[in-house]
């Protein structure tokens, strides 16, 4: 038992050597992470301000059409909760916003677009978007401009319809455009008044529903498995010939892995006051933000430690099925951005098709978002904690095989 | 010629005679292979049921049809009747429900006339959440042929003549031809974007693989810092020192290059075969010149092995690949994914690619020179 304690205590200053440099590096992390997230949910006074696109409109706008329509976009048409247009002078301009990702995609109206489309010149109009990125934005960029291309074609057909329709029943020339123009303005009211054909009933969430609150908590559970890789030099300078020599003064296999993985844990729980601390002090020292009034962070650490526990047992079993250093770092990243991906730590599980969820839930990553969404709901749950625990075991338990196995191979003990 | 192909082998075998290694490198194609398999049929992230009052409208069916066999981020499901969809929604199931009234045609009517109410179309949400805002936008699209009819006949009606004949007013209305899609797509660079029909699941793949290069990059100075303790290549002239770290480094990244290359192709993610190898090639010498530069500046394998993850996640964030965060351009510019990222669909990036690249190692060159411990 005392050598056990001595081994636990000899994991805790191998572990707690690297303290400082990871508070260093994380307090520079978080301090970006934090000035780039303050950025954007900083100025909260209205819903037009977070805006799911950006997009930017270039081309001549003292064209009263599109002028007007512009204008109507920004401030009457109801897209302008979701989407933000932009009037830009200058396509350099806007392709260097484009570059910055200050803007999701930016159109070039051509030259005299509206009245050339009026007198039946549908001309095309470019979209440019972002060569890089590969989000949901671009991607949602997409489909609205084609759900924008069937509404403008429908209206054109009604305005050239009517047009056709007036001519063919004696209606004179200048007046059947006249009327037609009129067609047109109705077409626009109908556009922009397009929300007073629906009747809106909301029912309200249940719990944490709100797409927000997997996000944070999945992004945790995310960042937690991420870190794991801090200790690849730790765990590939682990030494067999050592644990064979343990082993055989009365130190068995469960015994060393209980003394890293708790020295190992210690770390990890002791790197969390960091985040912690900048939260905290967040909260309470800067100006309202909407994302730190929402939640209760020092609430949240503490119960972070469950899934903490499981997620360190995890990471500790992959040490020890990896053997080195490349393939344990490698093997870290790829099941942390694997099973944090169909989990649902980065996009909302109800993304992917049924298909991935259905097995995705039988993951820890799974259970460690779940855990911390029930508890940011307030209603954690007893089935999870089994659960949870249950992985630990599991983790633990095959951690202590592959050592018995790696110690017996190599010729040692009884 | 023999001699380098000779070293790379040994300084390869000590990755590729590890097991796990080699698991993670044919794993990592099955895996993004099978994603991509499952993930093709996605049915779109914002779920809506439609159910209409009066089942055997036909303008309705064409309506709830035209929504249910559209593809893309809306996914829509008939339900049979209007309680099944509003249970849909209580038991979020699905994130809205759109529910076609009666008389459809006359309610549009009476919409378009400037008559409000009653609602053509009844809408049940938990919360009305942006995703379901951009959602309605299909809605209007579908409406829009009818609404826009409507339109045409009141015209017709009010300056013409009342009496008139909805079939033939229909004909004029269809007779116009659109000249095709509106709007063009193209990149910054002027290349024509073109349909990307790979699901919106595995647009990060590329990103991710890339950050596992960049990770198997850090892995190797890792590796080089202890072999610097043990003095191993102590003997390597100072002159031939900096082209071999660089070697050295890219054994360790090519490798995981190359099933990343493999993946990509997997995924539905890959461009032409080319701009790939290239954008690949010049990645790979980023990732090395810039995990050089971290371990001469860190020093320490404990000290790089912490700011591995740190780097990699600040990498993952700034970078356009999950989230497309606006105010963190400059951290962007000086990470070697930026350049691999862009150049998938930009040649530009190519060339600024290898301007990064001769920066990177202009700097690890001089620090290499200039240190006692090489």
């Amino acid at each position: 038992m005392n050598r056990a304690i001595k081994y636990f205590r000899l994991q805790l200053k191998r572990f707690f050597k690297l303290t400082p440099t990871v508070i260093v590096l994380s307090a520079l992390l978080l301090g970006a992470l934090g000035m780039a997230f303050y950025g954007m949910f900083a100025d909260s006074e209205s819903d037009e301000k977070n805006s799911l696109i950006n997009i930017g409109i270039v081309g001549d706008t003292e064209d009263s059409y599109l002028g007007m329509a512009i204008n109507a976009l920004q401030n009457l048409d109801s897209s302008r909760f979701s989407i933000a247009v932009e009037t830009i002078s200058d396509e350099a301009f806007a392709a260097e916003k484009l570059r910055r990702g200050e803007l999701v995609a930016y159109i070039v109206m051509p030259d005299n677009f509206i009245s050339e489309a009026i007198s039946g010149n549908m001309q095309k109009i470019t979209c440019v978007t972002s060569s890089g990125a590969a989000d949901f934005g671009t991607r949602i960029t997409e489909e609205l401009m084609k759900t924008v291309t069937e509404i403008v074609a429908n209206s054109q057909k009604a305005v050239y319809g009517y047009h056709r329709a007036a001519l063919d029943n004696g209606v004179p020339p200048d007046k059947a455009y006249d009327q037609g123009n009129a067609v047109a303005l109705e077409e626009l009211g109908a556009i922009l008044n397009r929300e007073g054909a629906y009747e809106i009933v909301e029912v309200g969430t249940s719990g944490a529903d709100a797409i927000d609150d997997p996000l944070i908590c999945g992004m945790t559970v995310l960042l937690l498995m991420l870190w794991g890789i801090t200790c690849c030099t730790i765990f590939a300078a682990r030494s067999t010939p050592l644990s064979r020599v343990l082993f055989s003064k009365g130190t068995g296999a469960v015994a060393q892995i209980l003394g890293e993985y708790a020295a190992y844990l210690l770390f990890m729980t002791s790197i969390l006051t960091i985040p912690a601390v900048v939260f905290t002090a967040a909260a309470r020292f800067l100006p309202s933000i909407p994302l730190l009034e929402q939640y209760n962070f020092t609430r949240l650490f503490p119960g972070i430690i469950i899934p903490l526990i499981t997620i360190a047992a995890m990471q500790f079993f992959l040490y020890e099925a990896a053997g080195g250093m490349v393939s344990g770092a490698l093997l870290q990243f790829f099941c942390a951005m694997g099973l944090g991906y169909i989990s649902g730590c980065v996009y909302p599980a109800y993304f992917f098709p049924r298909q991935v969820q259905d097995a995705a839930a039988w993951l820890p990553a799974w259970y460690c978002r779940l855990w911390l969404d029930e508890l940011l709901a307030g209603v954690p749950s007893l089935k999870t904690f089994v659960i949870l625990a249950a992985y630990f075991f599991l983790f633990l338990l095959l951690s202590v095989l592959i050592r018995r196995v790696r110690i017996k191979r190599e010729g040692g003990g009884a | 010629m023999k001699r380098f192909l000779t070293r790379w082998y040994l300084l390869n075998k000590r990755l590729l005679k590890k097991p796990v290694f080699i698991m993670i490198l044919c794993a990592v194609p099955v895996l993004i292979a099978a994603l991509n398999a499952v993930t093709s049929h996605t049915e779109g992230f914002v779920k809506i049921a439609l159910a209409a009052e009066d089942p055997a409208d036909p303008s309705v069916t064409r309506m709830i049809d035209e929504l249910c066999e559209s593809s893309g981020i809306v996914h829509c499901a008939r339900c049979t009747g209007t309680e099944e969809a509003e249970d849909r929604v209580r038991y979020g199931e699905v994130d809205g429900a759109w529910i076609f009234c009666d008389d459809i045609l006359g309610r549009i009517d009476r919409f378009v006339s400037g008559d409000k109410s009653p609602a053509c179309i009844r809408i049940i949400e938990r919360e009305d959440t942006i995703a379901l805002k951009l959602a309605r936008e299909k809605l209007a699209a579908t409406l829009s042929s009818d609404t826009s009819f409507s339109i045409l006949k009141q015209a017709y009606a009010k300056n013409v003549s009342p009496n008139y004949d909805g079939t033939k007013l229909r004909r004029y209305f269809d007779s116009v031809i659109n000249s095709g899609e509106l709007f063009e797509f193209r990149y910054a660079s002027g290349e024509y974007a073109g349909d990307n029909d790979a699901s919106y699941l595995m647009l990060p793949i590329r990103g991710i693989l890339a950050a596992a290069i960049l990770l198997s990059g850090f892995a190797m100075v890792m590796f080089r810092v202890r072999d610097r303790e043990q003095k191993l290549f102590a003997r390597i002239n100072k002159r031939t020192l900096p082209l071999f770290e660089l070697c050295y480094h890219l054994t360790g990244i090519v490798d995981v290059a190359l099933v990343v290359l493999l993946s990509l192709y997997l995924s539905g993610n890959a461009t032409s075969p080319l701009r790939e190898i290239l954008s690949m090639a010049i990645y790979c010498l980023n990732c090395a010149g810039f995990v050089i530069l971290i371990g001469l500046i860190l020093r320490k394998a404990g000290r790089i092995a912490a700011a591995a993850p740190l780097i990699i996640v600040t990498v993952i964030v700034v970078n356009p690949i999950l989230f497309n965060l606006p105010f963190v351009y400059p951290l962007r510019v000086i990470t070697p994914l930026y350049y691999y990222l862009q150049a998938a669909y930009n040649s530009a990036y190519l060339w600024y690619g290898l301007g990064y690249f001769s920066v990177v190692a202009l700097t690890d060159l001089v620090l290499i020179l200039n240190t006692d411990e090489y």
